[in-house]
């Protein structure tokens, strides 16, 4: 993708069959990062969509010098963006239901663990709502995406440093609220009582240290 | 014990396997006294499963096929309004049929995303450092300003090299300088924008508090905030300065800034940090610098939405970011625009206002306070006893602690009672006694417990139960 591809010079061209192919090649990608980024939503479809509407408008400026998935990712983070921003001014504590469909589950997985780790992560996006919208970016990108630091700084036009210092945020953040929240507190406190160093409590210890 | 902070970036080192042995026992022996820390642990652990969870759920396959037709339809679109030849460059003509796109759809935009820069940053040209002028986008109360600060600052005053700004208390104004910089001037403060050039900005804090977004700045471009015998230099951060009598305190929030003393490097401060000339002084907490509003390029065509003052509110929210009380005018976005107001108990307001042209004030006839709603529903027994009784090792846990932190033994009969809420979470918790009250610990921690029980969601309204404890003669 890196380069003056042929492909991509062709749509900027106004070569529709071009941006047919750049659109076939990039779009599932493009969905999965929508999907990680707002979380499972019947909007996802329409913002996708929006993506590309933007893509082809911009493509023609597009001058290669960065990679041309990086740039993709961006205009993606972009308008992912735009659209959190919109359901931020909505009322929330709505439960978005998970679009019906047919699943490809691993094959091992019963209904049942599928349905509980649904819900887990549906959890999990109702405390990303929380966090500001540029550490939610970073935080999915890193840790959801598995985008290394360098490149996630190229796509939120910000240092390095500043990439990490809104992922150590972002997390610090989330771990604060799993610890409060209702669906994932309870499996904390469980962990809790497994974790190294466990107090003694049925005799007096030595003092808190902290 | 609740006042500690977890040790997050030691426990990350420790998950990670990055201490030495003699570390990892002193975390471990601090993991065995400290709970805020077991629980910090404890989170990342759960989190980390929870990445694992979101990695293996299934993305589902939108419908390509509706999403192809779309895409042809705007190339048809694009064809008839404007060749694609011409089309190259010309932004205002891309909003034009951003704008058209969303109105055939039905749905207003709020605002053009931003197409990503393709210029290479270090290829910059260097230019003669002209003037520039920023505007004011946001006010909460009042805020003068001009060189002699005598002048009303509005939304969309201009902002030019040698003006002052006065915040008074209560008040607040955003500015922008330039695209992804500006600044929030915090309550009781003075500042002079001292230098206002392409590449160069200088802010003179006289008295109080200034909060600055800075976008990554190119080779030899400034951004500084001095204050008193402090200069604090920046390349791209969000960081505040707070300059007083008692001194001089900078938070960082994002990036790194250098504070200058007679032209020498007294401290390089990251994020996150705070560094503050003498101890006296107040910095704004890490975490907390503000970021001002309305910086992207567009922000200067925005409509002003104003907001008048009411007594009962005591915060405003707008598009999801909490402002304070007060008569408020900012540049939002055209389109809608969703505002809430908040009250003490439960009294709220919400509406949905759509921006045109120059703005919209909203009346204060118009918002009303909702009284706080509250209807009584059901919860059979037989779903409220199974999760009493899983948390009932919880409240064992609390008895053990008081006993172990104070010395005191907790005994007596208490009644807890819990109102759940509609999706089933615990919306208030209160312990009574018949006897002596109980220690104050006890009850601090029995209800921080009870607020994280979850009870299946009641039908019609909320619920609210007694569970009578008796503590003491259990172990």
């Amino acid at each position: 993708m890196d380069g003056p591809d042929p492909l991509i010079q062709r749509a900027q061209g106004g070569d529709e069959a071009a941006f047919n192919e750049l659109f076939r090649r990039h779009r599932g990608d493009v969905s999965r990062l929508v999907h990680r980024v707002i979380g499972a939503s019947p909007d996802v479809e329409d913002v996708v969509q929006d993506v590309f509407v933007h893509v082809y408008r911009s493509l023609p400026r597009f001058r290669g010098e960065s990679k041309f998935s990086t740039w993709l990712y961006r205009l993606t983070v972009n308008v992912a963006r735009m659209h959190l921003r919109r359901g931020r001014s909505r009322p929330r504590f709505v439960d978005v239901p998970v679009p019906e469909g047919p699943r490809e589950a691993e094959p091992a997985e019963t209904p049942d663990r599928a349905a509980e780790r649904a819900e887990r992560v549906r959890a999990l996006y109702r405390l990303l709502d929380g966090l500001s919208e540029k550490k939610r970016m970073v935080l999915v990108l890193h840790d959801f995406e598995g985008v290394p630091a360098k490149e996630i700084a190229e796509m939120v036009e910000a240092p390095v440093l500043t990439v990490r210092t809104r992922l150590f945020y972002a997390r610090k953040e989330l771990y604060a609220a799993i610890a409060q929240d209702p669906r994932l507190g309870p499996a904390v406190q469980a962990l809790m009582e497994t974790l190294p160093g466990k107090p003694m409590t049925t005799r007096d210890g030595e003092e808190g240290g902290s | 014990m609740s006042d500690h902070e977890p040790k997050i970036a030691a426990l990350l080192a420790y998950e990670a396997g990055e201490l030495s042995p003699e570390g990892r026992r002193r975390v471990e022996a601090h993991l065995g006294t400290c709970e805020v820390c077991r629980e910090a642990l404890a989170s990342m652990r759960v989190y980390d499963e929870l990445v694992r969870d979101v990695k293996a759920e299934p993305v589902p396959e939108p419908d390509w096929s509706r999403m192809e037709l779309a895409l042809r339809r705007e190339a048809r679109r694009a064809r008839r309004r404007i060749g694609p030849a011409v089309w190259v460059g010309l932004a205002a003509a891309a909003a034009a049929v951003l704008a058209f796109l969303y109105t055939q759809r039905g749905a207003p935009e709020e605002t053009l995303v931003e197409a990503p820069r393709v210029e290479p940053g270090e290829a910059r040209p260097e230019p003669a450092r002209l003037r520039i002028t920023g505007e004011v986008t946001a006010v909460v109360q009042g805020v003068s300003g001009g060189t002699d600060v005598l002048d009303p600052v509005e939304v969309g005053t201009p902002v030019r090299e040698e003006m002052r700004i006065a915040t008074a208390s209560g008040a607040l104004a955003h500015l922008r300088f330039y695209e992804g910089t500006g600044v929030v001037v915090q309550p009781d403060t003075l500042v002079k924008v001292e230098e206002l050039r392409e590449g160069r900005v200088t802010l003179a804090l006289l008295e109080g508090a200034v909060a600055s977004e800075v976008t990554p700045l190119g080779e030899g471009d400034r951004y500084a905030v001095r204050a008193g015998d402090y200069t604090v230099r920046v390349r791209g951060t969000r960081f505040a300065v707070v300059h007083g009598e008692s001194g001089t305190a900078v938070t960082v929030d994002e990036g790194v800034v250098e504070v200058l003393r007679g032209g020498e490097v007294v401290a390089t401060v990251a994020a996150p940090g705070i560094w503050r000339s003498d101890d006296d002084v107040e910095p704004i907490g890490e975490g907390q610098v503000p970021e001002p509003l309305a910086l992207a390029p567009e922000a200067a065509g925005w409509p002003v939405l104003e907001l008048p003052e009411i007594d009962w509110v005591r915060s405003w929210q707008v598009r999801g970011r909490e402002l304070p009380p007060g008569a408020i005018a900012m540049r939002v976005p055209a389109g809608d625009c969703d505002v809430s107001a908040l009250g003490d108990h439960g009294r709220s307001w919400r509406g949905r206002i759509v921006l045109a042209g120059e703005g919209q004030l909203l009346e204060p006839e118009a918002i009303r306070p909702s009284a706080p709603e509250v209807r009584v529903g059901t919860l059979a027994p037989a779903l409220i006893a199974p999760v009493v009784e899983r948390g009932k090792h919880g409240l064992r846990r609390c008895q053990r602690q008081v006993d172990l932190e104070t010395g005191q033994t907790v005994v007596g009969q208490f009644t807890l009672r819990v109102t759940i809420g509609r999706t089933g979470e615990v919306q208030r918790a209160e312990l009574a006694s018949q006897g002596e009250p109980p220690p104050a610990a006890y009850r601090e921690c029995v209800l921080s417990q009870v607020g994280n029980w979850t009870f299946p969601p009641p039908t019609g309204g909320i619920v609210t139960f007694e569970q009578p404890l008796r503590v003491g003669t259990v172990q």
